[in-house]
């Protein structure tokens, strides 16, 4: 007569399951580690090395660029216009200015004197951006209303 | 007869407060609120941000006590593989230590990306800066993942040991970043010759960066006395669990009894 006997493995095997599924989430960890690492390695080495392109980097490559996209850098000039379709204004790095129209809505500290990073790509004589990013720096300046009050009386007496 | 009486509760749990840690809580607690209070009412906006500025009050101080944690962590690491001074304790603050870095980490990334979308217009983008941090977070997350496989303690703790200092790599890079690198993050403001940061915005990010270190070690004390107390846990209900087979053998050879003669269920492993 056949009997079902199903025991419990023993002692060994089940020590060398554990081990294997040990060895196995050990596995799995590390290739989620290695799969992490390598995307963002990827993504930061692709970009890290020149973010962006500087206004007269940008029109001394601009045969070699043609079209494709890039990142423009350069800090917006005086005479920035508004319109539906989006704004236009001219940016300037080391003394080379690049007209740019962009289709979007400039971030909230966009304004003339700021240095801005662009995404978009060359489009005949302009820029045409799709992103704008403000690239404010690493100096803080307080605004405080007693600051000019303080220097009034100097700048009156400094004039001729 | 079976024993599944459950073991005597202690009559007192031990805890992991004690006068240090709770007067380090209370004095990162003003540091803390001073802190708040000076950022948001006592120092002036900027000039160039408006507003936004308050943000540098809570980014960089977080941003640098991560670092300080995965210091920690790669410190006590290499103390746990140099033979003279391995002990559990220092793999112990390790872990405790990654896990405050990680849980900062991702307070620098969750911040900078708010005060990035308020101030650039983006809420992520692949510079270096952000890429290195990003990487940073993933690579710890990985270690604290690697910290819970199996194995023997000791091999563990070897494993996590290693991988560590080598996540720790990462670091130096990151906080070089800037200076490597074209970035859309900012530079330097404070660790340089001449801070470009005056006033009360210069004392209020002096002092945040104060209070978040106080913070930062009072969680850590904390988060280190739990993993010791895990420890002891293990150990003590190893020892409960091999008392209670013991009891049961003693059971079974007097009267048997089919809970005895069934197998026995594994001892916990961590």
């Amino acid at each position: 007569m056949a009997v079902d006997t199903i025991s419990p493995p023993s002692q060994p095997l089940r020590s060398r399951r554990g081990w294997l599924a040990s060895r196995r989430r050990q596995v799995v960890a590390g290739l989620v580690i290695l799969a992490a690492l390598g995307f963002l390695a990827f993504q930061g080495l692709s970009n890290a090395t020149q973010y962006f392109k500087t206004a007269d980097q940008a029109v001394a490559d601009k045969a070699r660029l043609g079209t494709s996209q890039f990142r423009l850098e350069g800090t917006v000039e005086p005479g920035i216009r508004h319109d539906p379709s989006g704004t236009e204004f001219d940016v300037i790095a080391n003394n080379v200015s690049v007209h740019v129209i962009d289709s979007q809505q400039p971030p909230q500290l966009f304004k003339v004197g700021i240095p801005v990073v662009l995404e978009g790509h060359w489009q005949g004589s302009y820029y045409s951006a799709f992103q704008i990013m403000v690239k404010h720096t690493a100096n803080y300046v307080e605004s405080h209303p007693d600051r000019l009050k303080s220097q009034l009386p100097t700048t009156a007496t400094s004039a001729p | 007869m079976t024993t599944n009486a459950a073991p005597a509760a202690p009559s007192r749990h031990p805890g992991t407060g004690n006068l240090t840690t709770r007067v380090l809580g209370v004095v990162a607690l003003v540091a803390l609120a001073l802190t708040a209070w000076l950022g948001l009412v006592v120092s002036p906006p900027d000039v160039v941000q408006g507003q936004l500025v308050r943000l540098i009050y809570v980014h960089p101080a977080v941003a640098t006590v991560a670092y300080l944690g995965f210091g920690v962590c790669a410190l006590s690491s290499l103390a746990w593989l140099w033979p003279r001074t391995r002990s559990r304790r220092w793999d112990a603050l390790a872990g405790a230590s990654a896990e405050v870095g990680v849980m900062f980490c991702a307070l620098t990334l969750a911040t900078g990306s708010i005060w990035g979308r308020a101030s650039w217009g983006v809420w992520w983008t692949w510079d270096a800066r952000l890429t290195l941090t990003a990487l940073l977070f993933a690579v710890f997350i990985g270690y604290l993942g690697l910290r819970r496989t199996g194995g023997s303690p000791e091999g563990r703790a070897r494993r996590s040991a290693v991988a560590a200092i080598v996540c720790f790599l990462v670091v130096p890079v990151d906080r070089e970043a800037t200076n490597w690198w074209q970035t859309l993050h900012q530079g330097n403001t404070i660790t340089r010759s001449n801070p470009t940061i005056h006033g009360w915005q210069l004392a209020t990010i002096s002092l945040s960066f104060v209070a978040f270190c106080l913070l930062f070690a009072w969680v850590l004390i904390h988060r280190y006395r739990v993993e010791l107390l895990e420890d002891r846990y293990e150990h003590e209900g190893f020892a409960l669990a091999l008392s209670q087979r013991r009891a049961e053998g003693t059971g079974a050879a007097a009267s048997p009894s089919p809970e005895a003669a069934a197998p026995a269920p594994e001892a916990p492993v961590r």
